[in-house]
């Protein structure tokens, strides 16, 4: 039995979209295995940062969740900027090669959790 | 100069009427004390006359007993030293953090009891720490603060700061049932609350009332300190003593040792959580799998394993990614939307909240999404 066309192509995006997000992990997990040092280094007056630094001692779970949440907050600074808890300086001076490539990471994480998210709930919901 | 010209003023110009007294002017007793006193506990005033009691040190870090002796005490006498290894028949060659110390004054006698139940409580402890190694221990004394927070907010446990934030507010009860007597009882005997006496007594017990207010904030964070001891002893004033009813002996106030079990558990959790629970999906997708392939249909038992596998994949890539995602800056937009305040153990604990149902509802989605690729590529490899 093969696919119709709009089956197929559904199929290749949720594929698609899943090995994208163990690729993503796969590569936030190595950021977090050769770089952590240095982006707690670059960040330590930032308290908003140094509040989740013990994740790291969290196990591979653990230091997911911290390069995750450091991405975020270097793409996305301005709600803990304006609350003290990040250094301007800080940011200023991180590596601009790392700062690009947590930017590059938030951002595709966020469409592949969208396509993702709009998958599982069409699938819940019976459209497919 | 007034406008009649250099004219001598009365000493008295509006001399005073008889002024009925109506009580001091209120002050600011918990700032007065908080400046004061930032580092005392608030103890009862009888309670600091008495020979110090004993009390004990949590170790901090993996020391030689040497060393341990030589940071607790600034210059030791013999019978410290003696009462002090006679009370820690549990710390050999070396210590290891979270490991009890049981403290007391050698001038001391009345004390055994206590000394005892400190002694059963550091064996509590020893017992708990035993499975650990000694890193994991020091994670463990390090992030115990955060770990109790967490754990305290589980329906389950009940934190450190839980217990003795209950026993204050029922101290601040007394107090406060106490200041209601008084006052009836000076209204029934003077027919008036003007009396000095009644002034006297209250701003008593409204000072008692303002200590225990403070301590019940101080307590909250962690334990007080206990310096009378600590002056006993001859102890260095950095390393922290805690009182010993606080130490959590069988029977005693839960405190340390009732908590510590629950702590290396939970250390173990923050370590090894997202293992178990990848594990518990995963062992649910192959139980599914058993069950289906059991019934003996085969066609049934070829394709749960492709949804099952989809699930199982899809499931741990959606969740560990969302919770990473809302790690960042999402989960403190998501509390502040939601009326938490920014800062402290209340954030920690809604971003931690956040971040786990989070990635609950992303794993969800995400395993219906691969459950659906995994049935289409059955169906497709048919």
């Amino acid at each position: 039995m093969s696919l119709n066309v709009v089956d197929k192509v559904l199929l290749s995006i949720a594929v698609v979209d899943l090995a994208g997000l163990i690729l993503w992990i796969g590569v936030c997990l190595h950021l977090a295995y050769t770089k952590m040092d240095l982006m707690l280094e670059h960040l330590k007056n930032c308290s908003a940062i140094m509040t989740r630094a013990p994740l790291r001692h969290g196990g591979p779970w653990g230091k997911l969740l911290l390069v995750g949440g450091i991405s975020g907050i270097v793409t996305f600074p301005r709600f803990y900027l304006k609350r003290g808890e990040l250094s301007s300086e800080d940011l200023a001076s991180f590596p601009p090669h790392l700062k690009r490539k947590l930017v590059v990471l938030q951002w595709s994480v966020i469409c592949l959790l969208l396509v993702m998210i709009s998958f599982g709930i069409a699938v819940k919901s019976g459209f497919v | 100069m007034s406008e009649y010209g250099n004219v001598p003023k009365p000493a008295l110009p509006n001399p005073p009427r008889k002024k009925v007294y109506r009580g001091v002017e209120p002050t600011d007793l918990h700032a007065k004390y908080w400046a004061e006193y930032p580092e005392a506990p608030a103890e009862k005033p009888a309670a600091a006359k008495a020979p110090a009691e004993p009390g004990f040190y949590i170790v901090q870090q993996v020391m030689p007993r040497s060393a341990l002796e030589a940071a607790l005490f600034d210059k030791p006498d013999g019978a410290t030293l003696e009462k002090f290894t006679r009370l820690n028949p549990h710390v050999t060659g070396y210590a290891k953090p979270g490991q009890l110390i049981v403290l007391s004054d050698p001038n001391n006698p009345q004390c055994t009891r206590e000394e005892a139940l400190l002694m059963e409580a550091a064996q509590k402890v020893d017992a708990a720490l035993k499975p650990m190694s000694d890193e994991e221990a020091s994670f463990m004394v390090r992030y115990r603060s955060e770990i109790e927070s967490i754990l305290s907010q589980g329906s389950t446990s009940i934190g450190v700061g839980e217990s003795i934030f209950a026993k204050n507010l029922e101290d601040v009860k007394t107090s406060l049932k106490e200041i209601e007597a008084l006052h009836q009882k000076s209204f029934q005997r003077d027919g008036h609350l003007r009396s000095s006496e009644f002034f006297a007594e209250r701003a008593r017990l409204f000072a008692k009332l303002d200590r225990q207010l403070t301590g019940l904030t101080r307590k909250g964070i962690g334990f007080p300190d206990h310096p009378s001891l600590k002056s006993a002893l001859g102890i260095s004033s950095k390393s922290l003593v805690h009182h010993w009813s606080l130490a959590g002996a069988p029977g005693q106030i839960p405190g340390y040792a009732t908590h510590t079990e629950g702590v290396a558990r939970a250390a173990k959790v923050v370590k090894y959580g997202g293992w178990i629970g990848t594990a518990v999906g995963g062992g649910a997708s192959y139980m599914k799998v058993q069950e289906v392939c059991a019934a003996g249909n085969k066609d049934a038992c070829e394709k749960i394993k492709y949804t099952e596998g989809g699930n199982f994949v899809g499931g741990v890539a959606g969740g560990a990614a969302t919770g990473a995602f809302l790690t960042g800056s999402t989960a403190g937009i998501i509390c502040v939307g939601l009326g938490v305040p920014t800062g402290g153990m209340a954030t920690l604990a809604c971003g931690v909240i956040v971040v786990a149902a989070g990635s609950y509802a992303g794993g969800a989605l995400g395993g219906a999404t691969g459950e659906w690729a995994g049935q289409k590529i059955y169906e497709a490899s048919k």
